[in-house]
Protein backbone atom coordinates (compact mmCIF):
# COMPACT_ATOMS: atom_id res chain seq x y z
CA UNK A 1 0.00 0.00 0.00
CA UNK A 2 1.36 3.58 -0.61
CA UNK A 3 0.86 4.65 2.81
CA UNK A 4 2.18 3.82 5.42
CA UNK A 5 0.15 2.11 8.52
CA UNK A 6 1.89 3.89 11.93
CA UNK A 7 2.29 1.76 15.52
CA UNK A 8 -0.83 3.55 16.69
CA UNK A 9 -2.95 2.91 13.44
CA UNK A 10 -1.82 -1.26 13.47
CA UNK A 11 -2.35 -0.75 17.37
CA UNK A 12 -5.70 0.34 16.78
CA UNK A 13 -6.43 -2.11 13.80
CA UNK A 14 -4.87 -5.13 16.41
CA UNK A 15 -7.32 -4.33 19.06
CA UNK A 16 -10.23 -3.86 16.86
CA UNK A 17 -9.38 -7.91 15.63
CA UNK A 18 -9.12 -8.83 19.34
CA UNK A 19 -12.55 -6.92 20.44
CA UNK A 20 -14.42 -9.24 18.03
CA UNK A 21 -13.49 -11.90 19.58
CA UNK A 22 -14.99 -11.36 23.21
CA UNK A 23 -13.88 -15.33 24.41
CA UNK A 24 -10.31 -14.49 23.01
CA UNK A 25 -8.52 -15.48 19.66
CA UNK A 26 -5.02 -16.39 18.44
CA UNK A 27 -2.32 -15.59 16.57
CA UNK A 28 -2.53 -16.92 13.31
CA UNK A 29 -6.28 -16.01 13.19
CA UNK A 30 -5.27 -12.04 14.33
CA UNK A 31 -2.63 -12.04 11.31
CA UNK A 32 -5.04 -13.51 9.00
CA UNK A 33 -7.96 -10.67 10.29
CA UNK A 34 -5.82 -8.22 9.68
CA UNK A 35 -4.43 -8.63 6.57
CA UNK A 36 -8.12 -8.21 5.45
CA UNK A 37 -7.38 -4.41 6.29
CA UNK A 38 -3.73 -3.40 6.10
CA UNK A 39 -0.82 -5.90 4.02
CA UNK A 40 1.64 -6.87 7.26
CA UNK A 41 3.96 -9.09 7.34
CA UNK A 42 3.52 -12.15 9.48
CA UNK A 43 6.68 -11.66 11.83
CA UNK A 44 5.33 -8.08 12.24
CA UNK A 45 2.52 -9.14 14.56
CA UNK A 46 4.19 -10.39 16.78
CA UNK A 47 6.02 -7.80 18.41
CA UNK A 48 2.44 -5.84 18.32
CA UNK A 49 0.88 -8.58 20.28
CA UNK A 50 3.52 -8.50 22.77
CA UNK A 51 3.89 -5.04 23.15
CA UNK A 52 -0.02 -4.35 24.22
CA UNK A 53 -0.02 -7.35 26.55
CA UNK A 54 2.87 -5.52 28.34
CA UNK A 55 1.05 -2.26 28.05
CA UNK A 56 -1.96 -4.18 29.33
CA UNK A 57 -4.15 -3.71 26.59
CA UNK A 58 -4.15 -7.55 26.03
CA UNK A 59 -4.69 -10.57 28.21
CA UNK A 60 -2.77 -13.72 27.11
CA UNK A 61 -3.43 -17.00 28.31
CA UNK A 62 -3.35 -20.79 27.38
CA UNK A 63 -5.86 -22.80 26.33
CA UNK A 64 -5.81 -26.65 25.12
CA UNK A 65 -6.92 -26.70 21.58
CA UNK A 66 -6.63 -30.21 20.01
CA UNK A 67 -4.46 -32.14 22.77
CA UNK A 68 -1.78 -28.99 22.27
CA UNK A 69 -1.74 -25.82 24.60
CA UNK A 70 -2.40 -22.49 22.16
CA UNK A 71 -1.72 -18.83 23.33
CA UNK A 72 -5.12 -16.61 23.02
CA UNK A 73 -5.52 -13.05 23.18
CA UNK A 74 -8.29 -11.07 24.91
CA UNK A 75 -8.59 -7.38 25.15
CA UNK A 76 -8.69 -6.02 28.37
CA UNK A 77 -10.44 -3.04 29.36
CA UNK A 78 -7.32 -0.68 29.10
CA UNK A 79 -7.68 -1.82 25.93
CA UNK A 80 -11.37 -1.15 25.19
CA UNK A 81 -11.14 2.27 26.53
CA UNK A 82 -7.97 2.71 24.34
CA UNK A 83 -9.43 1.38 21.05
CA UNK A 84 -13.04 3.29 22.20
CA UNK A 85 -10.11 6.57 22.00
CA UNK A 86 -8.82 5.54 18.83
CA UNK A 87 -11.95 4.72 17.17
CA UNK A 88 -13.02 8.10 17.64
CA UNK A 89 -9.27 9.80 17.27
CA UNK A 90 -9.76 7.88 13.37
CA UNK A 91 -13.29 8.72 12.65
CA UNK A 92 -12.32 12.38 12.81
CA UNK A 93 -8.66 11.90 11.24
CA UNK A 94 -10.41 10.12 8.39
CA UNK A 95 -13.20 12.27 7.60
CA UNK A 96 -10.79 15.21 7.77
CA UNK A 97 -8.41 13.59 4.94
CA UNK A 98 -11.50 12.25 3.02
CA UNK A 99 -13.21 15.93 2.87
CA UNK A 100 -9.46 17.15 1.93
CA UNK A 101 -9.20 14.79 -1.15
CA UNK A 102 -12.79 14.72 -1.89
CA UNK A 103 -12.47 18.25 -2.63
CA UNK A 104 -9.57 18.07 -4.52
CA UNK A 105 -11.16 15.90 -7.20
CA UNK A 106 -13.78 18.12 -7.47
CA UNK A 107 -11.69 20.89 -7.88
CA UNK A 108 -10.17 19.26 -10.71
CA UNK A 109 -13.34 17.67 -11.87
CA UNK A 110 -14.10 21.50 -12.54
CA UNK A 111 -11.41 22.70 -14.00
CA UNK A 112 -10.53 19.48 -16.98
CA UNK A 113 -14.64 18.74 -16.79
CA UNK B 1 14.64 -25.34 5.55
CA UNK B 2 11.89 -27.64 7.63
CA UNK B 3 9.85 -25.43 10.35
CA UNK B 4 11.37 -27.63 13.23
CA UNK B 5 15.08 -26.01 11.81
CA UNK B 6 13.74 -22.87 11.11
CA UNK B 7 12.36 -22.78 15.36
CA UNK B 8 15.42 -24.40 16.51
CA UNK B 9 17.53 -21.04 14.77
CA UNK B 10 15.10 -18.86 15.96
CA UNK B 11 15.86 -20.39 19.43
CA UNK B 12 19.50 -20.17 18.88
CA UNK B 13 19.42 -17.21 17.98
CA UNK B 14 17.16 -15.44 20.48
CA UNK B 15 19.46 -16.77 23.32
CA UNK B 16 20.43 -13.51 24.73
CA UNK B 17 17.19 -12.26 25.43
CA UNK B 18 14.64 -12.57 28.67
CA UNK B 19 13.98 -16.70 29.20
CA UNK B 20 10.09 -15.53 29.20
CA UNK B 21 10.51 -13.58 26.66
CA UNK B 22 12.29 -16.69 24.23
CA UNK B 23 9.29 -18.82 25.16
CA UNK B 24 6.61 -16.22 24.60
CA UNK B 25 7.86 -15.87 20.83
CA UNK B 26 8.83 -19.43 20.39
CA UNK B 27 5.02 -20.70 21.66
CA UNK B 28 3.89 -17.74 19.47
CA UNK B 29 5.67 -19.08 16.13
CA UNK B 30 5.08 -22.20 17.04
CA UNK B 31 1.19 -21.63 17.35
CA UNK B 32 1.44 -20.09 14.25
CA UNK B 33 2.52 -22.83 12.15
CA UNK B 34 0.27 -25.59 14.49
CA UNK B 35 -2.99 -23.35 13.30
CA UNK B 36 -1.84 -22.36 9.37
CA UNK B 37 -1.48 -26.00 9.16
CA UNK B 38 1.32 -28.46 7.24
CA UNK B 39 0.10 -27.33 3.92
CA UNK B 40 1.40 -24.28 4.46
CA UNK B 41 4.26 -24.22 6.40
CA UNK B 42 6.59 -23.93 3.40
CA UNK B 43 4.62 -20.52 2.58
CA UNK B 44 5.02 -18.87 5.86
CA UNK B 45 8.68 -19.94 6.37
CA UNK B 46 9.01 -18.13 2.78
CA UNK B 47 7.09 -14.99 4.33
CA UNK B 48 9.07 -14.60 7.35
CA UNK B 49 12.13 -14.56 4.97
CA UNK B 50 14.56 -16.11 7.61
CA UNK B 51 14.76 -16.84 11.70
CA UNK B 52 17.68 -13.76 11.63
CA UNK B 53 14.86 -11.36 11.04
CA UNK B 54 12.11 -13.13 13.19
CA UNK B 55 14.85 -12.77 15.59
CA UNK B 56 15.57 -9.40 15.70
CA UNK B 57 11.77 -8.32 15.02
CA UNK B 58 11.15 -10.06 18.66
CA UNK B 59 14.38 -8.59 20.03
CA UNK B 60 13.11 -4.97 18.65
CA UNK B 61 10.01 -5.36 20.29
CA UNK B 62 11.78 -6.61 23.44
CA UNK B 63 14.73 -4.07 23.95
CA UNK B 64 13.48 -0.37 25.15
CA UNK B 65 16.23 1.26 22.97
CA UNK B 66 14.05 1.68 19.99
CA UNK B 67 10.58 2.75 22.03
CA UNK B 68 9.59 2.26 25.12
CA UNK B 69 6.95 1.24 27.42
CA UNK B 70 6.02 4.02 29.60
CA UNK B 71 2.50 4.90 31.53
CA UNK B 72 1.41 7.01 28.69
CA UNK B 73 1.48 4.43 26.59
CA UNK B 74 3.82 3.40 24.14
CA UNK B 75 5.86 6.13 22.92
CA UNK B 76 8.38 5.79 20.24
CA UNK B 77 10.63 8.64 18.34
CA UNK B 78 9.93 6.96 14.84
CA UNK B 79 6.28 7.46 15.76
CA UNK B 80 5.78 11.02 16.99
CA UNK B 81 2.91 12.57 16.13
CA UNK B 82 -1.02 12.11 16.77
CA UNK B 83 -0.41 8.83 17.68
CA UNK B 84 1.13 9.87 21.13
CA UNK B 85 -1.07 12.63 21.44
CA UNK B 86 -3.87 9.97 21.23
CA UNK B 87 -2.69 8.62 24.84
CA UNK B 88 -2.61 11.76 26.45
CA UNK B 89 -6.27 12.73 25.62
CA UNK B 90 -7.06 9.35 26.93
CA UNK B 91 -5.26 10.39 30.23
CA UNK B 92 -7.34 13.29 30.45
CA UNK B 93 -10.41 11.24 29.79
CA UNK B 94 -9.55 8.57 32.09
CA UNK B 95 -8.71 11.30 34.91
CA UNK B 96 -12.34 13.40 34.42
CA UNK B 97 -14.18 9.63 35.08
CA UNK B 98 -12.03 9.50 37.72
CA UNK B 99 -13.10 12.48 39.08
CA UNK B 100 -16.82 11.94 38.67
CA UNK B 101 -16.58 8.56 40.19
CA UNK B 102 -13.97 7.59 42.69
CA UNK B 103 -13.22 4.02 40.97
CA UNK B 104 -9.37 4.65 40.57
CA UNK B 105 -6.56 2.51 39.00
CA UNK B 106 -3.87 3.82 40.79
CA UNK B 107 -0.45 3.07 38.77
CA UNK B 108 -2.24 2.73 35.87
CA UNK B 109 -2.44 5.80 33.74
CA UNK B 110 -1.49 8.20 36.63
CA UNK B 111 2.28 8.25 36.66
CA UNK B 112 2.61 10.99 39.26
CA UNK B 113 3.56 13.92 36.74
CA UNK B 114 1.41 16.57 37.72
CA UNK B 115 2.63 19.33 39.29
CA UNK B 116 0.87 19.04 42.68
CA UNK B 117 2.51 15.88 43.44
CA UNK B 118 5.98 17.76 43.66
CA UNK B 119 4.80 20.41 46.03
CA UNK B 120 2.94 17.56 48.04
CA UNK B 121 6.43 16.01 48.11
CA UNK B 122 8.51 19.27 48.89
CA UNK B 123 5.66 19.63 52.03
CA UNK B 124 6.32 16.56 53.48
CA UNK B 125 10.10 17.15 52.97
CA UNK B 126 9.52 20.18 55.51
CA UNK B 127 7.36 18.29 57.56
CA UNK B 128 9.88 16.29 58.67
CA UNK B 129 12.51 19.21 59.07
CA UNK B 130 9.84 20.68 61.68
CA UNK B 131 9.46 17.58 63.56
CA UNK B 132 13.43 16.98 63.62
CA UNK B 133 13.61 20.42 64.64
CA UNK B 134 10.74 20.39 66.91
CA UNK B 135 12.81 19.82 69.97
CA UNK B 136 15.18 22.47 69.22
CA UNK B 137 12.53 25.18 68.18
CA UNK B 138 11.17 24.07 71.89
CA UNK B 139 13.95 24.65 73.67
CA UNK B 140 14.89 27.68 72.46
CA UNK B 141 11.65 29.15 73.07
CA UNK B 142 11.73 28.12 76.54
CA UNK B 143 15.12 29.74 77.05
CA UNK B 144 13.38 32.80 75.66
CA UNK B 145 10.51 32.69 77.99
CA UNK B 146 12.74 31.69 81.29
CA UNK B 147 15.26 34.93 80.36
CA UNK B 148 11.58 36.91 79.68
CA UNK B 149 10.13 35.64 83.43
CA UNK B 150 13.39 36.47 84.95
CA UNK B 151 13.64 39.73 83.79
CA UNK B 152 10.06 40.13 84.53
CA UNK B 153 10.88 39.05 88.43
CA UNK B 154 13.69 41.15 88.96
CA UNK B 155 11.61 44.46 87.33
CA UNK B 156 8.87 43.43 89.89
CA UNK B 157 10.92 42.78 93.06
CA UNK B 158 12.81 46.21 92.05
CA UNK B 159 9.42 47.96 92.12
CA UNK B 160 8.12 46.48 95.21
CA UNK B 161 11.55 47.17 96.98
CA UNK B 162 11.23 51.16 95.40
CA UNK B 163 7.33 51.18 96.87
CA UNK B 164 8.45 50.00 100.21
CA UNK B 165 11.30 52.19 101.03
CA UNK B 166 9.25 55.09 99.96
CA UNK B 167 6.28 54.06 102.67
CA UNK B 168 9.06 53.29 104.95
CA UNK B 169 11.27 56.48 104.82
CA UNK B 170 8.39 58.79 104.67
CA UNK B 171 6.23 57.27 107.78
CA UNK B 172 9.65 56.95 110.08
CA UNK B 173 10.30 60.33 108.35
CA UNK B 174 6.85 61.76 109.30
CA UNK B 175 7.04 59.83 112.84
CA UNK B 176 10.64 61.01 113.60
CA UNK B 177 9.60 64.52 112.86
CA UNK B 178 6.60 64.13 114.73
CA UNK B 179 8.46 62.40 118.05
CA UNK B 180 10.94 65.11 117.53
CA UNK B 181 8.48 67.99 117.37
CA UNK B 182 7.15 66.60 120.74
CA UNK B 183 10.43 66.11 122.60
CA UNK B 184 11.64 69.68 121.49
CA UNK B 185 10.08 71.42 124.22
CA UNK B 186 11.04 68.43 127.03
CA UNK B 187 14.62 67.73 125.76
CA UNK B 188 15.57 70.30 122.93
CA UNK B 189 18.36 68.53 121.57
CA UNK B 190 16.95 64.81 120.92
CA UNK B 191 13.73 66.28 119.69
CA UNK B 192 16.32 68.47 117.19
CA UNK B 193 17.88 65.17 116.35
CA UNK B 194 14.67 63.45 115.92
CA UNK B 195 13.35 66.47 113.94
CA UNK B 196 16.76 66.08 111.62
CA UNK B 197 16.80 62.63 111.07
CA UNK B 198 13.28 62.91 110.25
CA UNK B 199 13.83 65.15 107.63
CA UNK B 200 16.43 63.09 106.00
CA UNK B 201 14.29 60.41 105.86
CA UNK B 202 11.75 62.57 104.05
CA UNK B 203 14.50 63.53 102.37
CA UNK B 204 14.77 59.74 101.13
CA UNK B 205 11.39 59.27 101.14
CA UNK B 206 10.64 62.08 98.75
CA UNK B 207 14.01 60.82 96.71
CA UNK B 208 12.35 57.24 96.96
CA UNK B 209 8.72 58.97 95.19
CA UNK B 210 11.26 60.54 92.49
CA UNK B 211 12.83 57.33 91.72
CA UNK B 212 9.69 55.14 91.87
CA UNK B 213 7.75 57.87 89.36
CA UNK B 214 10.29 57.32 87.55
CA UNK B 215 10.52 53.65 87.15
CA UNK B 216 6.84 52.91 87.52
CA UNK B 217 6.40 56.09 84.44
CA UNK B 218 9.71 55.30 82.46
CA UNK B 219 11.91 52.13 82.95
CA UNK B 220 8.75 49.50 83.75
CA UNK B 221 6.99 51.15 80.35
CA UNK B 222 10.49 50.34 78.51
CA UNK B 223 11.40 47.23 80.06
CA UNK B 224 7.58 46.13 78.93
CA UNK B 225 7.92 46.94 75.49
CA UNK B 226 11.19 45.25 75.34
CA UNK B 227 9.97 42.30 76.75
CA UNK B 228 7.14 42.43 74.18
CA UNK B 229 8.81 42.98 71.22
CA UNK B 230 10.67 40.54 72.06
CA UNK B 231 7.64 37.99 73.05
CA UNK B 232 6.73 39.10 69.60
CA UNK B 233 9.97 38.19 68.00
CA UNK B 234 10.13 34.29 69.52
CA UNK B 235 6.48 34.25 68.26
CA UNK B 236 7.42 35.43 64.94
CA UNK B 237 10.66 32.97 64.78
CA UNK B 238 8.12 30.26 65.54
CA UNK B 239 5.72 31.74 62.93
CA UNK B 240 8.37 32.09 60.38
CA UNK B 241 9.18 28.19 61.08
CA UNK B 242 5.59 27.45 60.69
CA UNK B 243 4.60 29.15 57.61
CA UNK B 244 7.19 27.30 55.89
CA UNK B 245 5.62 24.22 56.46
Amino acid sequence: MVFNTGAALLDAIVLAVVSTEPGGTYGYKITQDVRQAIDVSESTLYPVLRRLQKDECLEAYDMEYQGRNRRYYKITEKGSAQLRLYREEWGTYSTKISKILSEVKYEQERVFG
Amino acid sequence: MSRKEFLDELAFLLQDIPLVEQLEALQYYNDYFDDAGPEAEQDIIKELESPAKVAAMVKGGVSEEDGEFTERGYSNPHYRGPSYEMVEKEKQRRDKEDQSHPYSEEGGFDGGQKSGSSGRGMGGLLVVLFIIGFPVIIAMLSAVFAVMVGVASVMFAVGVVLAVLLIVFLCTGFFCIAAGLAKLFTLPLTGALFCGTGSVLIGLGLLSLVLCILYYGKVLPACMRGLGSMFNWSIGLFRRRRSCV
